[in-house]
């Protein structure tokens, strides 16, 4: 329950700054996807699959109500995304940056074409889908650029979470002995 | 039986929620018109913040735009100035227009157009994604918006609100793919009806023998029951006629600059 709340907490406070913050610096059209990235994280982290699948679900349709005019839209776009990762995610290392690089790439190029193609299936707007093919281009290089920016300032915490670890392990073996 | 669900646990389950997530859509399709619990909650939980994060950007924004105003004050006087005595003279021959107007319907007997109340709104949020075209402004039900209200400003059309929670409503933009609005060709009448495409809008079921110009403008008809009759939608920018059909479609240039959009006005109905 406490981590649905921070997830979803997580999830507002993201959706709050591409909504209301980035498009002060950044525009209206050249905002990276945070919601998308926050759910690849969890497909790629510990979080176990099946409660992971709520929460991408929760958030989607989180996501839906400050975005288009369909509630359940992006709920079953970033629910499918994450069942994909979670269950691809396994072949490979998570803990290699390269991962989530590769995982955001394909995210963003499935998203792109899970929203065209619901649209497309159940929308009654014929146009709809145009604008998205074109605009993912773009999305993709400012979901790429996201990606890298987070990963290298990620870096220097993670080495000093290894660190801090490795103290204490070494305190407690010391104390041990 | 038990064994086969053990062991496929996990994809029983995804396949649950992705057919529970489908009827949630497909439900939510058939109730666009209406803002459902679970949206007027989380819209009125953040209205709030919004609200801050506005207020405190736009203090920033002033501060330093007053500053920079001040470099240019004095071209601007003189430039405005201008402008001013232009647009006196302008609007002397609009007020004789507009007499000479009242004038006739009272001659031809025609009904009073309907009270319009408006409502001033500033915009706090824009759409969560890059394809979508909505925004969120900072009046609700509880300032009496409700769904389907037409959203203006000076310069034209915005669009319509789609969710209503008591202190925010969100707006669904004329140039997104999903608006479409009747409207006509201010100089000839052609009737057509204009959608969003993203950035632009295209005027489709425009009768393919009706003279069409770059630059003619294009009004909301007031046919659809949203908008009301005469305001203006966007300039006709290209024009397509195939080689064979009933139609030509236009292309239009909005009339309203969306990226610098800040206040706008909602319009209530009588009735409401």
């Amino acid at each position: 329950m406490i981590r649905l709340i921070r997830y979803l907490t997580t999830g507002i406070i993201l959706i709050v700054l591409q909504t209301a913050v980035l498009p002060h610096f950044l525009g209206m059209h050249f905002r990276p996807d945070l919601l998308l990235i926050l759910v690849l994280y969890s497909s790629l982290s510990n979080v176990s699959p099946c409660s992971g699948a709520f929460y991408a679900w929760g958030l989607g349709c989180l996501f839906d109500v400050f975005s288009g005019t369909t509630l359940g839209l992006y709920g079953i776009v970033m629910l499918i995304i994450f069942c994909a990762s979670a269950s691809t995610g396994r072949q490979f290392n998570r803990d290699n940056n390269i991962t989530m690089i590769i995982a955001t790439i394909v995210g963003t190029i499935a998203q792109s074409a899970l929203i065209a193609f619901m649209l497309l299936c159940f929308a009654n707007t014929t146009q709809s889908w145009l604008p998205i093919i074109k605009q993912l281009p773009t999305q993709l290089l400012i979901n790429l650029g996201t990606i890298i920016l987070i990963t290298v300032l990620k870096q220097p915490v993670v080495e000093i979470t290894q660190q801090q670890k490795l103290h204490r392990n070494q305190r407690s073996q010391s104390s041990w002995g | 039986m038990l064994e086969f669900i053990k062991k496929h646990q996990a994809t029983i389950l995804f396949f649950c929620l992705v057919i529970g997530a489908l009827l949630l859509y497909s439900n939510s399709l058939r109730q666009k018109q209406h803002t459902s619990l679970f949206e007027r909650g989380i819209l009125q939980l953040t209205s709030p913040v919004y609200q801050t994060i506005d207020t405190t950007a736009r203090s920033i924004n002033d501060l330093w735009s007053n500053y920079i105003d001040l470099t240019a004050v004095r071209q601007d006087n003189i430039k405005l100035h201008e402008q001013l005595r232009q647009q006196g003279k302008q609007l002397l021959d609009l007020q004789e227009i507009a007499q000479e107007n009242i004038r006739l319907r009272t001659l031809l007997k025609f009904q009073p157009e309907p009270e319009q109340h408006e409502i001033p709104a500033r915009i706090i949020a824009v759409d969560a994604s890059n394809w979508f075209r909505t925004i969120t402004i900072d009046k609700g039900t509880a300032d009496n918006v409700h769904e389907g209200s037409p959203v203006v400003v000076a310069e034209g059309v915005v669009g319509r609100t789609i969710k209503c929670s008591a202190t925010s409503s969100r707006v669904l933009l004329v140039i997104d793919a999903a608006s479409e609005i009747a409207a006509l060709i201010q100089h000839n009448r052609t009737r057509g009806i204009a959608r969003g495409k993203g950035a632009t809008l295209t005027f489709d079921y425009a009768l393919r023998n009706k003279d069409v110009n770059i630059g003619d403008m294009v009004i909301t008809s007031g046919t659809g029951g949203v908008f009301p009759k005469g305001t203006p939608i966007g300039t006709i920018s290209s024009i397509y006629k195939p080689d064979y059909g009933l139609f030509q479609t236009l292309e239009l240039t909005p009339c309203v600059d969306f990226s610098r959009l800040e206040e706008v006005l909602v319009i209530q109905n009588e009735e409401q």
